[in-house]
């Protein structure tokens, strides 16, 4: 998982915890809103991530609650995870100041960009 | 009772509330998940089910629920996969799979029917011979990729040769029961190939040494060139001018030497397995023995079956004999996983303090 880039919801999910440790619903809802409105999480999905990330040690169970006599988990970043989400930010970011730079040349000759 | 869970019926004093029979429909999706991955996160993911559903909603979403169970299955698959010494046990099957199927290729080739001039159908031991000299290439490359880790190459070749002996299946439907059942035999062990080679993807170590797998591609490759071999040995005494009478060695009470290569096969496959490391040892011995001993069992039974080609493809089976046939790879594959899984509880028994496998830690 350290070599490869992230996947889209996991890369959104680790940039939701960013802000502060969340339970499932609130990760759909942050995901949601960080992405614009485009990645909308199905439980399934999120929850694959979420094994996911676990497994590779990049986030952990932060606290449990119990909420209408129902578990609530809150998932929280590890160090590795902040490393790693830096990483992927500034990889990311490298990747789209390459794609400006190259429209910016390509403007002027297409006229329409 | 469905009728009355129908969103189209108005609601009504018997009805259940859309709160209850939602999460209940919610529950009975979480059923694709395996059980220790449902007692750790049910509750946690149905939570987040409900809230993502709209008020007064009786019925899950259909994309909610379509990706509740394709994840639910997923995880059955691959969640037994997530830990290494699981991804290196598939690792030694994905190489161990192909291997056999080269053999089994090999075997059509070794076949006494191939010396038999008295069977005409010249053409058709052609088509075989050529069928056999692919199939068998094709698998020792398979086997080959996943020696030299280059696992995506083998997970799609194992793809490819288990397309390819699908067809030979459909093919045999046609043919007599001894060739159908071989077919069905090697997509068998091809299907439990793919499943091992799409499951050690992940897999980051070479479990099997190149010794090992020299005596792991050596133990099949003597039941494969064993019909060769029998053909000289076997001696004719004429008793009369049109009679006579036959000694194999290979069978009946004479049969030490098919004896002796079926101990000389499996000490081989015990050598390799031996130099697997523990982890692995003892998973790959889990899988391994129920089709072990079923195979061996049939072979006994079933004299020049396994692992495929004639002579048993110029019978006809009795329906006995064709159903038994058709049941053992069935059961050593089940058996050989439900052993997994019973092992697999044990080890979580013996190490209480060891987080589950399921991707619960």
């Amino acid at each position: 998982m350290n070599e490869q880039p992230l996947r889209e919801p996991a890369f959104l999910v680790l940039t939701a915890l960013a802000g502060g440790s969340m339970h499932g619903y609130a990760l759909v809802e942050d995901v949601l809103r960080l992405s614009d409105g485009q990645v909308r999480l199905h439980t399934g999905t999120l929850y694959g991530v979420l094994d996911r990330l676990r497994e590779a040690g990049l986030i952990v169970v932060d606290r449990e609650e119990i909420v209408d006599s129902r578990l609530r988990r809150y998932y929280a970043l590890t160090d590795a995870g902040i490393a790693r989400l830096a990483a992927e930010a500034e990889r990311m970011r490298r990747n789209a100041s390459a794609a400006t730079s190259r429209l910016r040349r390509l403007r002027p000759a297409e006229g329409t960009l | 009772m469905r009728r009355r869970d129908s969103p189209r019926t108005d609601g009504g004093a018997r009805r259940e509330p859309a709160a209850e029979a939602l999460e209940r429909r919610y529950r009975r999706l979480l059923a694709w998940y395996p059980r220790a991955y449902r007692a750790a996160n049910a509750d946690d993911m149905l939570g987040v089910a409900l809230a993502r559903s709209a008020p007064g909603r009786r019925w899950p979403e259909p994309g909610e629920a379509v990706n509740l169970i394709v994840s639910g299955i997923g995880e059955r698959l691959g969640g037994t996969l997530r830990q290494p010494d699981r991804r290196d046990t598939a690792a030694v099957l994905a190489i161990a799979g192909p291997l056999l199927l080269a053999a089994g290729a090999l075997r059509i080739m070794a076949s006494p029917f191939l010396f038999m001039p008295a069977i005409p159908a010249l053409e058709t031991q052609q088509r075989m011979v050529v069928t056999a000299v692919a199939f068998a290439a094709w698998w020792t490359l398979v086997a080959l990729a996943g020696m030299l880790r280059w696992r995506r190459a083998a997970a799609a070749g194992a793809c490819l040769g288990l397309a390819g002996q699908v067809v030979l299946l459909v093919l045999a439907v046609s043919a007599n029961d001894g060739a159908l059942m071989v077919a069905y035999w090697q997509a068998a062990v091809a299907l439990v190939t793919v499943i091992s080679a799409l499951g050690s993807l992940r897999s980051q170590g070479r479990p099997l040494s190149w010794r090992a797998v020299t005596a792991l591609a050596a133990a099949p490759a003597i039941l494969a060139g064993w019909p060769a071999v029998e053909m000289a040995f076997i001696t004719y005494t004429p008793v009369t001018g049109t009679s006579g009478t036959i000694s194999d060695p290979f069978w009946g009470s004479e049969g030490w030497l098919g004896d002796g290569l079926f101990a000389v096969a499996l000490i081989l496959t015990l050598i390799a397995i031996a130099t697997l490391r523990p982890a692995v040892r003892r998973r790959a011995a889990v899988l391994l023995l129920p089709a072990l001993l079923t195979t061996t069992l049939a072979c006994w039974g079933f004299g020049g079956f396994v692992p495929g080609g004639p002579p048993i493809g110029l019978l006809t089976l009795s329906p006995f004999q064709g159903r038994d046939l058709a049941l053992v790879p069935v059961i050593g594959v089940v058996a050989g996983f439900i052993g997994l899984q019973l092992y697999e509880r044990l080890l979580r028994r013996r190490e209480p303090g060891k987080p589950a496998d399921a991707g619960l830690s």
